[in-house]
């Protein structure tokens, strides 16, 4: 019951005037990037952060996460046009019923079959994670650290690539962290004689320019340059490849694809261990977390205790954003044809404009670190940010 | 001596490079001792093992025998330009910059700009490119100003208003 009261909280939460339009509008726009082929959720995930400083917290949330859970249900919409997925939603179950005769039960379950999974993950999600919660409530400081230095080595270990790739870039992540101010001994580290690193930058080099450059303008970049590059394999947007298990994200890609109904399943379960312990399992939930840190919200299992409004918000978000889709999907896949006309190239101006423009009404300092990054070209060499990213993410 | 793996050999370098970069900086600060570690510590350390994992990757390109030869391909110059030059642009022309008394600019020149430089690098039609700033103009002002309420310039000051 307590359960119920905490759950109608969150969806008094995510209803409320401030939240309700961005979820829509989040979740519409994440469907239409995942049944577009070549725009990729991290990039327009990193091009939407600047963004999310102007909101509040639990409203950036929400719209990370509908972005987030759109794309997978938008790379659904995609494979089952393109016949990657064995069989339509539920055949089996619905099978099942038409051979007792019960048609009107059978139709039912067929239209609902998708929703109900969808919600089902969510409230294995929700469970999953008070139970992880009360249990890392427990640890000590001591434990603690012993935790993060785990998740250090699991960012690193779960990123895609060589390990001897990842692990450089985690420490390249520390590093970058370091630049600015020690609040310890009061000394300005590696400024070089830049005010903008400097004293007039108190919080260092903002993980907003990284994720920026990195995860945002690399992709943009790499994409413009190889326009006849083949589309990344469908399998790995599909919520079966790209969230699937937490645990073991590369064995579920290389996997056959999942059916439907276990891919809508699975697709709130990625939020598992970013909830629960603060550790994110995919380059888009280190963007969520980024997110989190700037507006100095503690990552895992503090959340829930400190913030239990974004905690059941977001749970809230889910379930409204899946009924949504379920209720979209007939217009998506019709609008689908249409959509894949749009020119990538256009793209070379809207990743500059979103992000700087929200940047620089901030403050300038932010912006100018943007151009530095996409030198990197971690897109293009298929080593990937995440652990530099999520390194920064644990600096303080 | 032959390169096994291009891509490996540039990022070793790379980290290699930011590694003594970070370290030799590093040095220069307060080490601290063992019971009270000074700023320099951690950095000195991290970059030591970058420098160290940088040379692993080095020695693993000339080393280990590829397939492709881990070859790095063409640069995209002129979409790595469009995209530098033009946030660039847009940043200078919309928030201005104080260090070189350039004052801001605001959003009725900023978003031409942005799209005049993305149409020199990247081939668009004339058409497209006008379509393009005039959404990227309205999408600018309604979230920006109508959503966000930042408080962006929408023409120079110097024009009124």
């Amino acid at each position: 019951m307590e359960f119920l009261q905490h759950l109608a909280f969150g969806l008094g939460v995510a209803l409320a005037p401030a939240q309700l339009p961005l979820l829509l509008l989040a979740w519409i726009l994440g469907a239409l990037c995942g049944a577009l082929p070549g725009v990729r959720p991290v990039a327009l995930m990193a091009l939407l952060l600047p963004v999310t400083l102007q909101l509040s917290a639990l409203a950036s949330l929400v719209l990370l996460a509908g972005v987030f859970g759109g794309v997978q249900h938008g790379g659904l919409v995609r494979a089952t046009l393109a016949g990657t997925l064995e069989r339509p939603p539920g055949l089996l179950a619905v099978l099942g019923l038409l051979r007792q005769r019960q048609w009107r039960l059978a139709l039912a379950a067929a239209q609902l079959a998708p929703l109900l999974a969808a919600w089902t993950g969510v409230l294995a999600l929700a469970l999953c994670s008070l139970w992880l919660n009360a249990w890392a409530q427990q640890l000590g400081a001591a434990e603690s650290l012993a935790l993060m230095l785990l998740l250090l080595v699991g960012a690193v270990v779960l990123a895609p690539g060589p390990l001897l790739k990842a692990l450089p870039m985690a420490l390249l992540g520390l590093l970058v962290g370091l630049v600015g101010l020690d609040t310890q001994s009061g000394t300005v580290r590696f400024a070089i004689d830049l005010p903008v690193l400097g004293l007039s930058n108190m919080h260092g080099i903002g993980i907003l320019a990284i994720a920026i450059g990195v995860f945002g303008y690399g992709d943009v970049i790499h994409r413009l340059a190889h326009p006849s590059a083949p589309p990344e394999a469908l399998a790995a947007r599909t919520p079966g490849g790209a969230a699937g298990a937490p645990a073991g994200p590369q064995a579920a890609a290389g996997s056959r694809p999942m059916g439907p109904l276990r891919a809508r399943l699975l697709s709130s379960l990625a939020w598992l261990p970013m909830l629960a312990l603060g550790l994110p399992s995919q380059g888009v939930l280190a963007l969520v977390a980024a997110s989190l840190v700037m507006h100095q919200i503690p990552l895992g299992a503090r959340m829930l205790d400190g913030r239990p409004e974004l905690f059941w918000g977001l749970l809230a978000s889910l379930l409204l954003g899946n009924l949504l889709l379920w209720l979209l999907l007939r217009p998506l896949l019709a609008m689908w044809p249409g959509l894949q006309r749009l020119p990538y190239r256009w793209s070379c101006c809207w990743a500059p404009w979103g992000s700087t423009a929200a940047a620089a009404a901030r403050s300038m300092s932010g912006c100018w670190g943007l151009p530095a990054w996409p030198a990197m070209p971690c897109a293009a060499w298929k080593w990937s940010p995440r652990p530099c990213c999520w390194a920064l993410c644990w600096r303080r | 001596m032959h390169i096994k793996n291009e891509k490996d050999l540039v990022c070793g370098v790379l980290f290699a490079a930011l590694g003594i970069a970070f370290a030799w900086t590093a040095s220069r600060y307060s080490l601290g001792h063992a019971e009270r570690l000074g700023p320099g510590f951690f950095p000195l350390l991290l970059g030591a093992l970058l420098t160290v994992l940088g040379a692993l990757l080095v020695f693993k390109a000339l080393v280990f025998e590829t397939e492709d030869g881990g070859r790095i391909g063409p640069w995209g110059w002129r979409p790595m330009a469009a995209v530098l030059l033009a946030t660039l642009a847009f940043g200078a022309l919309l928030g201005g910059l104080p260090h070189f008394g350039l004052a801001p600019a605001g959003l009725l020149l900023a978003v031409p700009a942005l799209v005049l430089l993305a149409h020199a690098a990247i081939p668009m039609a004339w058409q497209e490119s006008l379509l393009l700033a005039a959404l990227l103009g309205l999408a600018s002002y309604l979230v920006f100003c109508a959503l966000l309420g930042m408080p962006l310039r929408l023409w120079p000051a110097a024009w009124g208003g």
